[in-house]
């Protein structure tokens, strides 16, 4: 069976791109996720393969979403989705447990090889 | 002074305590992982076999338990979950941990100790032939090049760090990752990585970080400026030369900042803001350079100190206070043997035997109290107990019966000066020379040692209650390299009673 995605973003458009994206490669988009706090709760409800996580969303952020979701499953597999110039929020991100991240606009063979390292 | 035997004996009787805590603790942890309270036994007594064995200066011994007691950190904040394999695996550790430590201990010969003052930690002992307690560890200088076309190679440097992690331990690691954080990286990533995977592992392993463009990986030997542990020992002078230089960089900074201000160019003062940062940075690392936790000097003494006890009859719990407080590392060795003595006193002449304690209606156990702070002169290291205190009569008895003081005079010195008396050379206040006292050096000889290192002594004192010796020395050098001179009081200041304890 395909691997499953989880993906969070506040953006319908860039959660449409991602899926877009992923689903023609062959993933299984599972759920969508527009806030940190869905993210988590999605997260556990759905035990998807990988999450795409954007990194600026209201209520709780995509850093603190992938602490959180870190600390119920420190084997999650998050891939972080930034704009340029983000770069210290990406570090933090990567050091609470975000396994690699792909720059906006994105470019699906980034995209495919970021989440084959996130799987690998 | 006790000599190296009865220290490496005793290094020896307290590391097995320890290592018999983590192996039960371990044991705990195979049948039930969650169990939080052994994962907390374990971390301290890997955590003190690390100090005393650094203070040992057994390196080896020291680096394994700072890898487990990373480890079992880990596990403490919930970033690694506790499973079969890793239990396992911690417990091969903690066997190759009481390996290494009865070897090292066993090679140790009693020259060792008590010299290298002003060295930058201890050199490694390197055995020609030691056999390697974890794997085939060894030291890989490896570089690391970004894919040009890499969008944050910063970010990308930090995963590049975090695969290396897993593989073993990493050191100097250029830019550091707090610079990285900040997306400073304006040229390869760099970094000695300790560990016993093949190169090829490595090399994939860093590869699979992403957008890198080549992985330069070289075995470092011994002797080539980098050493297993990666110390090196470095003549004082030469980072005061340091120092020195930073402080010139400084003023210099300083005066390109007023020309800046004048020329009202926002890049040239961005640029010296830059510098600024820069240089507060280099500071900050020499400072660290040169300065080592009051824990790696404090945290040898409880066994010494119990051990002694034992020996006389006595029971004396000791606590320690204030190890994070910074200490610079060429007083390190002096301080720590004016510590024993001080400490061996307090034992010997300070705390009562249990019949007497009990009899004043104190606590058959006595208590010492080690501990560091920072005070305005510098860095304050007491010794206090809760013992019988200066016997002003019996010191002011000897002292005019060997003419240090005229008897008519006695009566009218205060306190202080009485135990300044106790510091005078050859002064020694003790009914009997016991087997503990006898071989150390008098107060005369702390005091004299302490001011050569620029610092001071200070006695409070309060009968029946206790007594403090506090050795005070300077923080840490000044910038420039220099240190300031601590000056004693001309007329200590009578006991304080918060300096005493209850």
């Amino acid at each position: 069976m395909s691997q499953s995605v989880l993906i969070c973003d506040d953006a319908i458009f860039m959660r449409t791109m991602i899926g877009d994206i992923l689903t023609q490669a062959g993933f299984r988009v599972v759920g969508e996720a527009d806030n940190g706090m869905q993210a988590v709760a999605r997260y556990r409800e759905l035990d998807p393969d990988f999450v795409t996580m954007d990194i600026v969303m209201p209520e709780m952020g995509g850093i603190d979403a992938v602490r959180e979701i870190m600390r119920e499953d420190p084997e999650a597999k998050i891939l972080m989705c930034s704009a340029m110039g983000q770069q210290a929020l990406v570090v933090e991100a990567i050091q609470a447990g975000a396994r690699d991240f792909v720059v906006k606009p994105f470019q699906p063979a980034r995209v495919l090889e970021a989440v084959q390292r996130v799987l690998g | 002074m006790m000599d190296q035997a009865s220290y490496v004996a005793l290094f020896l009787t307290e590391a097995r305590e320890h290592l018999t805590t983590l192996g039960d603790g371990l044991h705990r942890l195979a049948t039930r992982p969650d169990d939080l309270e052994a994962v907390n036994g374990c971390f301290r007594a890997v955590h003190t076999l690390k100090g005393m064995a650094g203070m040992m200066g057994y390196t080896r011994t020291s680096r394994m338990a700072h890898a487990l007691e990373q480890l079992l950190g880990e596990i403490r904040s919930g970033a690694v979950t506790v499973d079969a394999a890793l239990v396992e695996r911690m417990q091969a550790e903690a066997e190759a941990l009481d390996d290494s430590a009865v070897d090292e201990a066993g090679r140790d010969s009693p020259d060792g100790l008590g010299e290298g003052a002003g060295s930058v930690q201890p050199v490694p002992r390197v055995p020609a032939a030691a056999p390697e307690p974890i794997g085939d560890e060894r030291a890989l200088r490896v570089i690391v090049y970004f894919d040009p076309a890499a969008q944050l190679p910063a970010a990308r440097a930090v995963i590049a760090l975090r695969h290396a992690r897993e593989l073993g331990r990493l050191e100097a690691v250029h830019p550091l990752e707090a610079e990285l954080a900040e997306g400073v990286i304006d040229g390869p990533l760099a970094f000695e990585l300790h560990t016993a995977a093949s190169e090829d592992t490595v090399q994939r392993s860093i590869r699979s970080a992403g957008e890198v463009a080549e992985v330069e990986i070289e075995a470092v030997t011994p002797g080539e400026g980098f050493r297993r542990g990666a110390t090196v020992r470095v003549d004082v002078a030469a980072l005061d030369e340091l120092a020195g230089r930073l402080a010139g960089v400084a003023g210099a900074r300083t005066r390109i900042e007023r020309s800046a201000t004048r020329l009202d160019d926002p890049e040239l003062r961005a640029a010296v803001a830059a510098a600024g940062a820069q240089i507060a940075a280099a500071r900050a690392a020499l400072v660290r350079l040169r300065t080592v936790p009051a824990r790696e000097v404090l945290d040898r003494f409880p066994p010494l100190v119990r051990e002694a006890a034992r020996s006389l009859g006595k029971e004396v719990e000791v606590e320690i206070a204030g190890g994070d407080e910074l200490l610079d590392r060429s007083l390190v060795n002096a301080l720590g043997d004016l510590l024993v003595h001080l400490l061996r006193n307090a034992v010997d002449h300070g705390i009562e035997p249990p019949a007497e304690r009990e009899r004043v209606g104190k606590a058959a156990v006595g208590h010492i109290r080690l501990s560091a702070a920072r005070t305005e002169r510098g860095v304050a290291v007491r010794v206090e107990d809760d013992g019988r205190g200066l016997q002003r009569e019996r010191i002011l008895e000897f002292a005019v019966e060997h003419g240090v003081v005229e008897g008519e005079r006695a009566a009218a010195l205060s306190d202080a000066q009485v135990w300044e008396l106790v510091t005078r050379p050859g002064f020694s206040t003790a009914a009997t020379v016991t087997e503990v006292s006898g071989r150390g050096v008098g107060l005369d000889a702390v005091r004299a040692r302490i001011r050569a290192l620029g610092g001071a002594l200070e006695i409070h004192s309060e009968a029946g209650r206790g007594a403090a010796f506090v050795l005070t020395v300077p923080a840490e050098p000044l910038p420039d390299g220099r240190r300031s001179p601590i000056v004693e009081p001309e007329r200590p200041a009578p006991a304080a009673p918060g300096a005493i304890v209850r």
